[in-house]
């Protein structure tokens, strides 16, 4: 049992070896796979990101944790589907057309990953037909729009009345999120939620889907 | 118009300027962080090429909210406007990390380490804005019974991004290589454009967080 204390730590640390060494100790031990995410590894990230948001923790560290939490769900992924365990749920996610920024998008992606979402990065200047295409091939639970300029979010809204009429809309949620925008614009183009950075991106995530 | 390179060494990042723009203050980081941050600023000494250039040109400001420059309009709006007051001429500026540091980016992509990829990016924030303050050095030199305002840009404070375009037709549409999409996006995405005040008289104060309107920004100081 003490390696299940070490994965604590070692997530927490963002230790990606000796994470995926201690989670392969824990398969042995057959500690239940659904315990050792929820007990241990989730709580770990939970840490972290209450560290980041007091200013303890950076965005490195937060990246750190995540890459290590996503090597040892990798190890777990086999056990989950054949104990029938639900994933947390599929996102898709990218740049809106028009705009390159990834940066801020792909630190979403990591850490949505690293809490055990299965996401799918479309990548940059992406258009509201290839957006609609992967909610539909993937069957995403979640979709979350980036974008970094005033000229490049109000494709957003484009973007939104497409998945309307493709008549996917109450299948999916959507997410939006990059440096100018903000609750009021989210909730005037019918987004269904914002948040400021990554951390606070996985609480809406979960709390989206609960809803 | 001066447009020129800028030789790494004139503006060579040290870790901590790294780690000042990630946010850390007074926190250390954890010693993989660092490493990362050494090994990708020797990379850069051998081949970043940062570049910079201005068009002084005369001018003055219209009304409250315009500045007249040649033959353009350019709409800064209020706040900009009135930091540029008693300017008696003008450097319309461009400044890049550089196309070699893009390739760096698009090459680094390619692995999949996002930790790599952030710290890379910080650095060409970094990059790019010591170009401008190089570029801020340069006036300096050049005008030296002068003072010059901060450096200003399309894109804050209700000056709208559009305006790049008046800026990009002074500076001669291909200022330093940057290209600007129609969505007045610039490439290299690590590039800055805008406007200096220059005069006798002019105020030096730095633009700072109590003009911007951007509140969930994570740099805003409380
Ligand atoms: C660093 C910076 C720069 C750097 C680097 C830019 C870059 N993109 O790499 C430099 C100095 C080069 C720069 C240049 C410019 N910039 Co600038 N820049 C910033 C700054 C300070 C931080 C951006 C950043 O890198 N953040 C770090 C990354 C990791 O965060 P992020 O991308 O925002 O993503 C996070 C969140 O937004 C969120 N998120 C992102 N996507 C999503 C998606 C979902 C679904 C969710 C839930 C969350 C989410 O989570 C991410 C991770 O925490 C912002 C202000 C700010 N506080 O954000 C201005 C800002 C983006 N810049 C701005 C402007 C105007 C410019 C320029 C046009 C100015 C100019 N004329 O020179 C140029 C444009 C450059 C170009 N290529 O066209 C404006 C844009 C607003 C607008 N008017 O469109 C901003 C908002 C500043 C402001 N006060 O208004 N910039």
């Amino acid at each position: 049992m003490e390696s299940i204390d070490k994965l604590y730590e070692a997530i927490l640390k963002g230790n990606l070896p000796l994470a995926v060494e201690m989670t392969k100790i824990a398969i042995e031990e057959k500690i239940d796979p659904k315990s050792i995410i929820d007990n241990y590894m989730s709580k770990a990230m939970d840490e972290i990101g209450s560290r980041f948001e007091n200013g303890k923790a950076f965005v490195p560290e937060l990246l750190m944790s995540a890459r290590a939490m996503k090597g040892a769900l990798e190890l777990l992924k086999p056990l989950l589907v054949d104990n029938n365990i639900p994933r947390a749920g599929t996102i898709v996610i990218g740049t809106v057309k028009g705009d390159l920024h990834d940066i801020g998008k792909n630190l979403v992606a990591s850490m949505l990953e690293g809490s055990g979402f299965e996401v799918i990065n479309l990548g940059v200047d992406i258009s509201s037909e290839k957006f609609i295409a992967s909610v539909v091939e993937h069957k995403a639970n979640i979709l979350c729009l980036s974008a970094l300029l005033t000229t490049t979010m109000n494709y957003m809204k484009e973007v939104i009345r497409a998945i309307e009429t493709a008549g996917v809309r109450d299948k999916v949620k959507i997410m939006i999120g990059g440096a100018p925008i903000n609750s009021a614009f989210a909730k005037e183009i019918g987004a269904d939620g914002y948040s400021s950075n990554a951390n606070a991106a996985v609480s809406l995530a979960k709390q989206l889907l609960a809803s | 118009m001066d447009d020129n390179s800028i030789a790494y060494s004139e503006i060579e990042l040290s870790p901590e300027e790294v780690l000042n723009e990630i946010g850390y203050g007074e926190s250390h980081p954890d010693n993989e962080v660092m490493d990362v941050i050494l090994q990708l600023l020797a990379l850069l000494k051998r081949e970043v090429q940062p570049r910079y250039v201005y068009l002084i040109s005369d001018g003055r400001i219209e009304g409250t909210t315009a500045v007249h420059i040649q033959n353009h309009v350019l709409n800064t709006g209020p706040t900009i406007s009135r930091l540029l007051e008693k300017s008696t001429s003008f450097a319309v500026f461009a400044a890049t990390a550089g196309v070699e540091f893009e390739r760096i980016i698009q090459e680094y992509k390619k692995t999949e380490d996002i930790l790599v990829h952030y710290i890379l990016d910080v650095i060409g924030t970094t990059v790019v804005e010591k170009a401008g303050d190089y570029l801020e050095s340069k006036l300096e030199k050049n005008f030296p019974d002068m003072l010059h305002t901060h450096r200003f840009s399309p894109g804050y404070c209700n000056w709208h991004l559009t305006e790049q375009r008046k800026i990009f037709a002074l500076l001669g549409n291909r200022p330093c290589g940057i290209t600007l999409s129609d969505v007045c996006l610039m490439h290299p995405i690590k590039s800055i454009s805008g406007i200096i005040g220059i005069g006798k008289d002019v105020q030096t104060k730095k633009y700072a967080c109590q003009y911007c309107e951007l509140e969930t920004c994570y740099k805003r100081k409380k």
